[in-house]
């Protein structure tokens, strides 16, 4: 497991050696301020919680979490130092882990970045500080699954830019997929239990269950199996379409 | 140490490797020649199990590539044709970090990036980013990504591509000091390369072998191998035409007036046998003067050419 941590650190350190991340954690942390504040009417609400933080977070994941992760594979392919990577003497899923936890660390530090909000709300008033906390895993949660698809379909192709794309529709599929409008909006077509069974797959009612404070196995294992099985697939995609 | 049985690449409907079989021993220096998309590239992603071969088996230091792609790994030290190393990063950190990634830690990395910045003389550009490197500086540091862990047997693709001539003897010094106790194989295009530092050259096209001996061997295939140069003074030039004309080894190809006094004789062997003795003895004995002499070695680009060019059906391989 030596090799993983070498290339994870490689990974995350290279992260900041280019304008993209600065760019990056500036726009989160200043766009989940504004939206809690102004969209989320974080004082008109009157409560001493962060439900108004929290709930755009997979929103902004959609569009940010894409272009954290249209690197990843797509430059190595592009600039070809791909042929350097793979020629290293570690296993194809170790590159994989290593880039994708590289990338979850750095979206992890964007969160820790937000911890003023945090802060904020317990001098305002006496929060559930342990909801809070379960909030947080949550985010981190979806932020790592988002990640995983990115990773896949990085791999897939040369272009930044395509994978950037490709990610952000494939992340605002699977977030409406749980949304009461693609519910309603299906519910004359489809069956009850069809709707329930895509509803399952939507990661927004898994986000919001665990953002609420209670901690459902089942809602961690759904994050955890989905970004598994993604991760898989980006090995199978890169050692099945390594050259060019 | 690399055994290729039978290996076939194929990407879609274009074979790129077609059948190739090759063993490379211990203290070889490969010398891997062809076209522009002959498959020597192809056939050295293979080998570094960057790509899986279609079918075939590649065994490298007794494992097989397909079956331990890790174990094979460790043994190769292996420099890609394009970008080799991240751009962002100094020598120094990717250095330290292909060093890392080979297992190595410590005093043994320490150690193992001190001697080969030293051997590839990086000591100046140690702290600079990749990007910002010369094109010369970046193939120097491909190759010492690929010696950081004195690998046992090294794949180099086109090393010296894009150096200055400087740079290029510095790394066929370096080839040649390496070789004892590695397998090497190397790409080039520049021919004169193969004759300074392989020991063996194969040549292939279309994906198959075409030539594989010693770069000697195959100079004796080229058309001019052996062709004598005479230079003999003006007075004489009509007494050593007679001579060499009626010579039975020679056939007198050309004569060219050189300087005002002294005319240029060249003369092709029959069978390409060295016929030098002979012709020093026979002018001795007419009492004709040798201005200078000298005897062509051949050209690796005619046999390249003649082995590999389209047009080669037409012409046929000499003999």
């Amino acid at each position: 497991m030596k090799a993983l941590e070498v290339l994870t650190k490689r990974e995350f350190v290279s992260y900041f050696t280019t304008p993209v991340a600065w760019i990056f954690l500036m726009i989160f942390v200043s766009l989940s301020g504004l939206l809690t504040f102004y969209a989320g009417n974080f004082f008109e609400r009157g409560q001493a919680d962060l439900q108004s933080f929290f709930l755009f977070h997979p929103w902004l994941y959609v569009f940010l979490i894409p272009a954290v992760s249209m690197r990843m594979w797509a430059e190595e392919r592009r600039s070809g130092t791909i042929e350097m990577l793979m020629t290293l003497p570690v296993s194809t899923a170790e590159l994989v882990l290593g880039k994708f936890f590289a990338a979850w660390a750095f979206v992890g530090v964007a969160l820790l970045l937000t911890t003023p909000v945090w802060v904020t709300v317990n001098y305002l008033g006496t929060p559930d500080n342990g909801v809070i906390l379960m909030s947080y895993l949550a985010s981190f949660l979806i932020a790592g699954t988002f990640l995983s698809v990115g990773s896949c379909l990085s791999a897939c192709t040369k272009s930044q830019m395509i994978a950037f794309v490709l990610t952000m529709m494939a992340c605002i599929l699977l977030t409406f997929l749980g949304s009461d409008a693609l519910i309603d909006a299906f519910s004359n077509v489809a069956a009850e239990k069809v709707m329930k069974l895509f509803q399952s797959f939507g990661f927004l009612i898994h986000f919001l269950s665990l953002t609420r404070g209670v901690l459902d196995v089942r809602d961690l294992i759904f994050f955890v199996s989905f970004s598994s099985v993604f991760l898989f697939a980006t090995v199978i995609v890169l050692d099945h379409k390594k050259a060019v | 140490m690399i055994i290729l049985e039978h290996v076939t690449r194929k990407f879609g409907s274009f074979t790129a490797v077609d059948d190739l079989s090759m063993t490379v021993s211990k203290g070889e220096v490969l010398g891997f020649l062809g076209p522009n998309g002959a498959g020597k590239t192809t056939t050295m992603r293979m080998i570094s199990g960057f790509l899986m071969p279609s079918s075939g088996k590649i065994t490298v230091c007794g494992y097989d590539v397909a079956e331990n792609p890790v174990q094979v790994k460790q043994h190769i030290g292996y420099m890609p044709e394009v970008a080799s190393s991240y751009n962002d990063m100094t020598v120094l950190s990717f250095l330290n970090f292909i060093a890392q990634a080979r297992g190595l830690a410590g005093s043994a990395k320490e150690k193992a990036v001190a001697r080969v910045v030293d051997n590839i003389s990086l000591n100046n550009v140690l702290y600079q980013p990749i990007e910002t490197l010369s094109k010369g500086y970046k193939r120097r540091v491909g190759l010492a990504q690929a010696l950081v862990h004195d690998p046992d047997i090294l794949i180099l693709d086109e090393p010296t591509e894009g150096l200055d001539p400087n740079q290029k003897r510095d790394i066929r010094t370096l080839i040649r000091r390496l070789r004892e106790d590695k397998a090497i194989i190397i790409s080039t295009h520049v021919l004169e390369e193969v004759e300074a530092m392989c020991s063996r050259a194969v040549i292939i096209d279309k994906g198959k072998i075409v030539l594989d001996d010693t770069p000697r061997a195959l100079l004796s295939l080229s058309e001019t191998h052996q062709t004598l140069f005479v230079l003999i003074p003006g007075y004489q030039k009509e007494r050593a035409q007679t001579l060499f004309t009626e010579m039975q080894q020679i056939i007198l190809t050309d004569i060219k007036q050189e300087t005002p006094e002294a005319f240029l004789f060249t003369m092709q062997t029959k069978e390409r046998e060295s016929a030098t003795a002979d012709v020093v003895e026979a002018l001795h004995r007419q009492d004709i003067k040798i201005l200078d002499m000298f005897v062509e070695k051949g050209r690796l680009e005619e046999v390249f050419y003649a082995f590999t060019s389209p047009d080669r059906e037409l012409k046929g391989p000499m003999q």
